[in-house]
Formats: C-alpha cells, structure tokens, sequence
C-alpha cells in the first residue's frame, strides 16, 4: 500500500514539473522548476520502491543510484544553466 | 505496477516534444536533461517489475554516463565547437 502511495506522489510531482516546463516562457525559471522537481519526483519513486522491496540485493542498489541522482542531477542542471548564462543568453524583461 | 510504467512512457513522451519545440538550445538540452532524468526511473520500475536486480545495473550505468552526454553537450555548446 505504501509503495502505490509514494510512487503514486512521485509521479504527481513528476507531472506538476513537466506542467512547470510548459507554462513558462522564460528559460530560466523553466529549468529551475523542472529540475528541482523532478529530482523530488525520482527521490519519492526510488524511496516508493524501496519500501516494496524491502531489506535485499534490490534495495541495495536502488540505494547507489539514490545517491548517484542525488548527486548528478544538480550538476547537470547547473551545467546547462551556466553554459547558457555565460553563452551571453539575455531573456526580454517582460517574459520573467 | 505496469500503469506507473505507461505514466512514465508518456512524460517521456512530453519531455522528447519540450525537445523539439524549445526555442532555444538550452530548452533542448533541459529537455534531453528531462529525458535521461525519467529513462532512468523507467530502467528502474522496469527492474522491479521484472523482479531481476540485474537490469537495475543497467540504470546505475545509465545514470552515470546518461547525464555525462549532457555535461559535454553543454559545454561543447558554451565554447561554440573549440572544447
């Protein structure tokens, strides 16, 4: 029952981020929402799945690649956002 | 179970369509971001669907050198070619 629960919430969050990235204009306040979101959708799926599996090999790995998204999705977002900003990628006032 | 997966499928689906609408290369490469980010929750429910911890190797893997394509996407991008 739980597992349904969190992966349920994770897909919602999954989705509220994806209906971020299409509401707003601006570049930036898209990847910002996106990203954050996105990453809290993964974590609530990875931890939904956790409690189905229980104590195992499973869950053992499920676990490395908690960390591995908790690690690498905020590098790859600042990444892109930096290249973007240095790239000289001015948005029109009125859009923010 | 397999409905979490057709949910997945279809924000895969969005996030590809956020990759060809974006204006600009950056919303690409948020999309392609996006993307990598939900293939690799699908390789997961996936493993767990199929009960078989050996395809959840296959998203560890994917989850490392899948955003590192992105990495130098990037920044190939930000140096316009001279990386």
């Amino acid at each position: 029952m739980m597992t349904v629960l969190l992966i349920s919430m994770g897909l919602i969050f999954m989705a509220v981020g994806l209906y971020g990235t299409y509401k707003y204009k601006n570049f930036y306040t898209r990847i910002l929402i996106s990203a954050k979101i996105d990453i809290i959708g993964d974590i609530t799926i990875l931890i939904g799945l956790m409690f189905k599996h229980g104590i195992s090999f499973f869950t053992m790995k499920l676990i490395l690649i908690f960390f591995i998204i908790l690690i690498i999705n905020p590098l790859t977002t600042h990444i892109i956002v930096r290249s973007a900003y240095q790239s000289g990628y001015k948005v029109r006032k009125d859009l923010i | 179970m397999s409905l979490f997966i057709v949910i997945v499928v279809f924000f895969i689906t969005l996030s590809i369509l956020r990759v060809i609408i974006g204006p600009s290369i950056w919303d690409r490469l948020l999309g392609f971001n996006l993307v990598s980010a939900k293939l690799l929750i699908l390789i997961v429910l996936l493993a767990s669907y199929f009960q078989s911890s050996l395809i959840l190797d296959i998203a560890i893997t994917y989850a490392v050198l899948g955003f590192i394509g992105t990495v130098f996407i990037a920044t190939y991008i930000q140096k316009r070619g001279r990386l």
